[in-house]
Parts: C-alpha cells; structure tokens; sequence
C-alpha cells in the first residue's frame, strides 16, 4: 500500500489506536514497528592501541596463569582442550572464582574473579548525547559532533570482539540477540504524531509493546505494512513532547523509558535521562538513537545468564564484562557504596512502516 | 515446603469458570489424587527448543506428593497381590478412610486391612526410588535441570544440557509387570475414527476433538432443531458424520433435517466453534450457556478459581475476582529465544518444590500475595497445597505456590509476568556473594548467572 495511503487508514484506525491517539487528534501520525535495535556502535581502527583484548581461547590461558597453575601444566591443560582429550580447562574456567579459598561460579560471583583488567576502547568518537550537560571528558559524536557525549558502554565494551562494528557492520553480539529474538518477541511500536510534517514544529512520540513478534518476509527481512496490536501492559508505555526541526526530532528535555525485552538480552530496557534524535526519510523509514542511563546489571545479566557457552561463542571473558561494566559506569550512583550503578549508552534502531491498532476494543467501548 | 496429604473431609466443589464450560463429564480425579505431565513436556531439558513446542502427550495419575502411581499387571480386578518383598519397592498408594467409592475409583481392602487405591478396579502403588514428581521407574526427568537435592536428598542434575544430555545414561527400564497409571491418553475409550479425546488444556478437561484437533461442544438443545437457537451468522458447526457411521460406545447419532447425520456424544449434539483457531482453543466456552466443551472428564479446579483470557497469552489461572494468578520460577536460558512465548517455559514440578512460598523477592515484594488456600483444602488434579511459615495454606499448581499482584487491576492484566530478579550481587563481598547465588540457583539448567522470575499461571 502507498505510503499516504498507509496513513489515511491509520486514521481511519485513529479510534482503535487507542493509546496512541489518547491526545488530541494529530493532522497526521506515522506508526512503525522497531525492526533492528542495537548499541549504536561505531568500532574503527585505532581505536584499541595496542589490539582488542584476547579472543576467549588466550584469556583463558591468562587467567589459568592468574590462578597460579605453572606454564606447563597450563600448556598441557590448552593442548588436552584443544585436542578434545579433556574439558579439565573449561572446567577449571566455570569454576575460577573464589569464595573462602573454595572454587565457584564465576558467572553468579563475578567479584570474586581477580580482575582480568580488559582493555577499554580509547576513541574520540561515539554515537549519542551529552546526559549529563558537561563538556569534558565526553566523546564527539561522529555525525551530529556534538561533544561532551557520554555513551560509557562504548568505551567499555568497545574493545571486546564481540562488540565491535558499526551501524551497517552489525556487531556479533547484538545481531545474535536480535536474531534469536526477533520471531518470538513481542515487538515495539512507535508512533509519530505532528500537525505538519513538512513544518517544523511539536511532535508527539509514543512507545508501545505489541502482541505479536514482528513479522517477516520469506527471507528474514523486516515486513513492511503488517499490523500490530498494541499490548496494553501499562510497563511498556512511553509517551514524549518532542520537537521536528530540519526533518529531526529530537527530545528537548530528558525523561524515562521503559520497554519490556527478553532475559536473553536484558529484561527490559530502563533508561533515565533519556535523549533521543530520529530522521524520518522522504520514502517513509525512520531511524534513529536513543541514549540514557541504563543499570548495567541488566545488561551483566545478559552476558552472563547464559553461562560458558556465551562466554565462548559470543561475549568473551564474561567476568572480566562485569569489571568493565563496573568501572566505567558513570550514573545513578548507590548512595551508600558510591558505586555508579548505571551506564550511559546510546541504541540505534531502524523501524518499518506499520498499521498499529489497540487490542483493547472491548474495555474502551 | 510442605505438601498436605491427608484425610479427605469433603469433595470440593469445582469454580465457576469450570462449571460454566466442561460440566459434561465428572472430575477426573478425587481428593489425594493428583496428575502430573510426564516427559519431555515436562520442560527441564530445554535445549534450544522452547517448552511450547511440547506438547503434552502424557498425563499421569500421581499420589498427593505428585508420586508417579503405578498398577500390577499380575493383579486381578479388585484385589493387590503385590505384598512382602514386592511391597518394600512397589509401595501400596494408601487411600484416606473417609473415601467413599466414585466413578472410576474405589478402595482395595489389604490384607493387613489397609485401604490401597484402585483405578478401574487396578490396585494403585508407589515406587520407591521415585523422588521427583513426574518420576517413572526412579528415572527423574529434573535430573535435567539445575544441580539441586532432590526428594531423597541427593544432588542431582547440573547443567545437563544439549550433546550432554544426548549422551547421558538411558533411563532404567521400567520393571517388567509394571505400568504408570495414566489419566492421558485415555485407553479403552471407544469414540468415531474421526473424534478423539485430547487435554483441553483452556478448558481444564480432557474433551473430545475432532480430526483437526479443534475443541468439540456439546448442545444442551435438539440438535435437530438448532437453526432456531443458532441464529444467524451461527459460529456452531456440527459435527458431520458419515452416512454409513454406526454408534459406538457413548456416541450416538442425530438425523438432521438437512439430511445429514450428525454425531452426539451422550445424547447431546456435538459442534465445533467457528472461532477456534488452533488446537486447544475453547473460545466457545461460556459464549452460550447451551454449547459447553464436550468434557469426557474434567480437572479439579478449587473454588474460587477461575479461567481469564488475557489478550496476549490466552488464558491463565484467575481469583473469581479476576486477578491473575503467577508462579515464581527460576528462569531458564533459551539460546533459541521463545521466553516470551505462551508456555515458553513450562512448569517444572520439581523446581517449583524447592522454591517453596519464599518468592527470595528484591523488587516490589510489597505487591505480591500469597493465593491463599482454605484450611481443609487438599492436593487434588494439578493442585496441591503448601504451608507457609505462618501456618497459613498457599494453593500450589503443578508444583508452584500460586501469588496474585497488586499491580493488576483488571481481570486479563497480567502486569507482573516476566519480572526477574538476579542471583549477583554488585559489590566486592563475595562471600554475600555465594549465598545469594545459593538462593536464587533454582532450575536454571546452565552454569550462567541465574534469575528468579514472575511467570503467569497458565493451566
């Protein structure tokens, strides 16, 4: 269907969207399901001196050193490993924390893992904004090069294999997350509302979960014009005054976003001081960062739920995360230890055009 | 926590959501008799799969610890033979004296004058080396699951998960002789080539099906007159019968005045409902007082327990004041994704058992509420019931003690599903640390950081 066309439906749908269009009726709204989502990532050479840190198999070797095992029988361990005689070393990994001198699980009782003092990324540029409204000490952002940007989890992560890309060169991680999920998970909805699009002026945008996972086309693409209905699980609720100038809206003041997500990721996306910057092109996408405060353990949980097999296959050293986490974390400070416990960071998301439609008739009738 | 078992005092009576739907057949099972999924649909062993993709084939008759029960081939009608040394294995399943003799169940008097179940007349016994629920011959499907004591105290289970799993020792072959009492699927039922008894899960019944597997409804009216009742737009469609069709067992057959036969199953007509979709929808049930689901034979359900759709996950278990009823459960890893799905992990008997009625809850505590069961309730179908430490009673389904939440306000909210919280602890304390990890390292079969979540209730 024709974009315009698209959207006069949407207005013919204007009383069934009933969360979105709780306000006053717009002239027009643009309705999307979210179809990537990711950090905002914008990984480029030298921006690890000195080389990302080790791939899983070589950190392992450092850290059999870091619990005292002799070079030798650390080469024997790596040798039996490799040659599939023993799993004495991924043993020896799954247990490497210590509680009283005792062995333990390094994943539920990550602080108790000698820190293995992971490099982070040292770099100029990173996607995102200025949260906290100081200059120093920020990144510059690539494309808007606003400065004083604070994306901390850029700087944690960014040396981490796993991690690294940009925003066409998807990074593993993410696009792992986003593949497993994306057939089963119920998707985000995103509305935009304006009087005039082709003026700039106040715009309003709302978040919403839907009820079904998104849909996709024959080969995994994300499918244009499906409908969705929104969940009316008020958790996943969002709604911003935000301004459109130049074809870019932007949020002039800071706010919370919540959205649930899946465990395999993180529970839910929680941000405080949320900023945002979408452009919305001539043939109807939207794309776009979302930047705030996020508690970085539910993005630890993320790392380590899964335990050995995602410390191997995807994230590396899942301990040594959680030290990276810790030190770079840079908001919401506990007010008793100190310690920050969020991290700011920048998501950047790419949506489709969609019918949006309230499952909820009966209650509001 | 602490299962009650005990004497039967009086029959429950079934909810109202229950009675409104499946009121064609009897409850499957009496008080101190319950019934247990068995296998893979059990869901300990997860994989990459997710537990919707289980379907669950088998449901067992289990004693009030949700004990697998077992018959004695060797056992004539009416009578146990199994005494002595076979009696120190095979342990007879001891009936309540107040039990009075219903429906497929009855008592056998023992030798030495105790009371042992019977099943169709089968005497009903226990095996001694199961000690999880769901258990067939000592082989425990949690052995899957997380490392855990199990119900003779020993540590089972691990991590076993994927080529490990694959590779783990075959399970013990059942003893010869020996046969699991099942409830599901139903033997000797004699039914159509085209219909069939299946778990109605929506409608908390066992319930006739058609060849698609769509729910079948049973009409209180004349069949042969049911244009009038239908009306127009009529969501009901009869089931067709083939000209040559014979009666058979309870199912008879109706002249329709279109010429067409049409079976019925104890006297009533039998329909599908245009607005099932899928196998296992009961979406006709309580839209006419007349249509109710064929119910060959229906689970216990307490009073005060009822049956709500939600608009996202179908239906779930309810208060008769709608609130949705939740389970806490240790959340299990799902590389395939699926989590979010309806069924996404299914209720594990056995880790809902360790967990108790301590939620181990760190956000919004205030807000969550014991089900609270009524002094004389007692285990029966899927229901069983703990005592807290207070010396209240909880409901307890499939295994897990059942809470309500606040945040909830309507009936088909389900505000506090998929709410975790993790087993780490952000400071350098490590040893607060292990004991944590201790608390919430229930059921999660990976070596991963684990997490105890709020999952709805679905029957």
């Amino acid at each position: 269907m024709p974009g315009v066309a698209r959207f006069l439906a949407v207005s013919a749908l204007a009383l069934m969207t009933v969360p979105m269009a709780a306000k006053p009726a717009a002239a027009e709204t643009r309705t999307y399901v979210i179809s990537w989502f990711a950090q905002a990532s914008y990984s480029h050479e030298g921006d690890c001196p000195g080389g990302q840190n080790p791939e899983i198999a070589a950190q392992y070797i450092k850290n059999l050193a870091a619990l005292g095992l002799p070079p030798a029988k650390i080469e024997e361990l790596a040798r039996k490993q490799e040659d599939g005689e023993t799993t004495e070393l991924r043993d020896l990994m799954n247990s490497r924390a210590r509680i009283d001198g005792q062995p333990a699980n390094p994943f539920t009782n990550p602080a108790a893992v000698a820190d293995p003092k992971l490099k982070a990324m040292e770099s100029r540029y990173a996607y995102g904004f200025n949260l906290d409204g100081k200059g120093a000490g920020g990144f510059e952002d690539p494309e808007t090069h606003e400065q004083g940007v604070n994306h901390a989890l850029m700087r944690a992560l960014g040396c981490v294999h796993g991690f690294r890309g940009t925003l066409q060169g998807r990074p593993t991680y993410w696009a792992w997350g986003w593949g497993q999920l994306k057939d089963s998970q119920p998707a985000w909805l995103m509305s935009v509302s304006a009087d005039d699009f082709a003026k700039d002026g106040p715009v309003t945008i709302v978040f919403d979960r839907a009820l079904e996972h998104i849909r996709s086309n024959v080969d995994g693409s994300p499918r244009a014009e499906a409908t969705y209905r929104i969940d009316p699980d008020p958790r996943s609720h969002n709604e911003f005054k935000a301004v459109l100038k130049g074809g870019v809206i932007s949020l002039p003041a800071p706010a919370t976003l919540r959205l649930m997500q899946n465990p395999l990721v993180a529970p839910e996306v929680r941000l405080t001081q949320t900023h945002f910057r979408f452009k919305m092109g001539a043939d109807g996408t939207l794309t776009g960062f979302i930047g705030g405060y996020q508690p970085w353990s539910d993005l630890y949980f993320g790392f380590a739920a899964g335990g050995p097999t995602m410390e191997i296959c995807i994230v590396g050293d899942i301990p040594g995360l959680y030290y990276l986490l810790k030190r770079h974390a840079d908001g919401a400070p506990d007010p008793v230890t100190g310690q920050n416990t969020a991290i700011s960071v920048t998501y950047y998301f790419e949506t489709t055009p969609a019918f949006v439609v309230s499952a909820d008739l009966r209650r509001k009738q | 926590m602490k299962i009650v078992h005990g004497v039967c005092l009086a029959l429950l009576l079934p909810g109202a959501v229950s009675a409104k739907t499946a009121d064609v057949g009897g409850v499957l099972t009496p008080p101190g008799i319950t019934l247990q999924v068995m296998g893979k649909a059990q869901g300990y062993d997860l994989s990459k799969q997710t537990a919707a993709f289980n379907p669950r084939e088998q449901l067992a008759f289990t004693d009030a610890q949700g004990m697998t029960l077992y018959t004695y081939d060797k056992d004539p009608s009416g009578k146990a033979t199994c005494g002595g040394e076979c009696a120190a294995s095979w342990r007879p399943a001891l009936a309540p004296a107040a039990f009075k003799p219903s429906g497929d169940w009855s008592v056998i008097k023992r030798d030495d004058g105790a009371r042992q179940w019977a099943y169709r007349g089968k005497a009903l016994y226990t095996f001694v080396k199961d000690v999880d629920p769901g258990s067939i011959g000592g082989n425990s499907p949690a052995r899957l699951g997380a490392r855990r004591k199990n119900g003779a105290g020993e540590y089972v289970g691990g991590g076993v998960r994927g080529a490990a799993a694959r590779n783990a020792a075959p399970d013990v072959p059942l003893a010869a002789d020996w046969k699991v009492a099942y409830a599901f699927p139903v033997a000797d039922f004699a039914a159509p080539a085209s219909l069939a008894v299946k778990e109605v899960a929506d409608a908390g019944a066992l319930a006739l099906v058609d060849h698609r597997g769509d729910t079948l409804y049973a009409y209180d009216g004349d069949a042969a007159r049911d244009a009038k009742a239908c009306g127009r737009g009529c969501a009901w469609q009869p089931v067709a019968a083939a000209q040559l069709a014979e009666p058979i067992g309870d199912f008879s057959l109706i002249a329709r005045p279109d010429g067409l036969k049409q079976w019925a199953y104890r006297g009533r007509g039998l329909y599908a409902y245009a607005h099932d979709l899928a196998p296992n929808d009961a979406n006709g049930a309580g839209v006419d007082k007349r249509w109710r689901v064929a119910a060959v034979s229906r689970f216990f359900m307490p009073r005060g327990v009822t049956l709500a759709k939600t608009l996202s996950q179908g239906v779930v278990l309810a208060t008769d004041s709608g609130k949705t009823l939740y389970r806490r459960d240790g959340y299990i890893f799902q590389s395939g994704g699926g989590h979010s799905l309806r069924r996404g992990q299914q209720p594990r008997p056995a880790v809902g058992r360790d967990i108790g009625t301590d939620p181990r809850c760190k956000s919004d505590c205030g807000k969550w509420h014991p089900f609270a069961a009524p002094k004389n309730a007692e285990p029966q179908g899927f229901w069983s019931v703990a005592v807290r430490d207070d010396g209240r009673k909880q409901w307890v389904y499939q295994g897990y003690a059942l809470w309500t939440y606040d945040g909830d306000t309507r009936p088909g909210d389900i505000n506090g599903n998929d709410v975790l919280d993790y087993g780490f602890a952000n400071q350098p304390e490590v040893a607060s640390a292990g004991a944590l990890q201790k608390a919430y390292d229930i059921g999660t079969p990976m070596d991963g950081l684990p997490a105890l979540y709020w999952a709805i209730a679905v029957p």
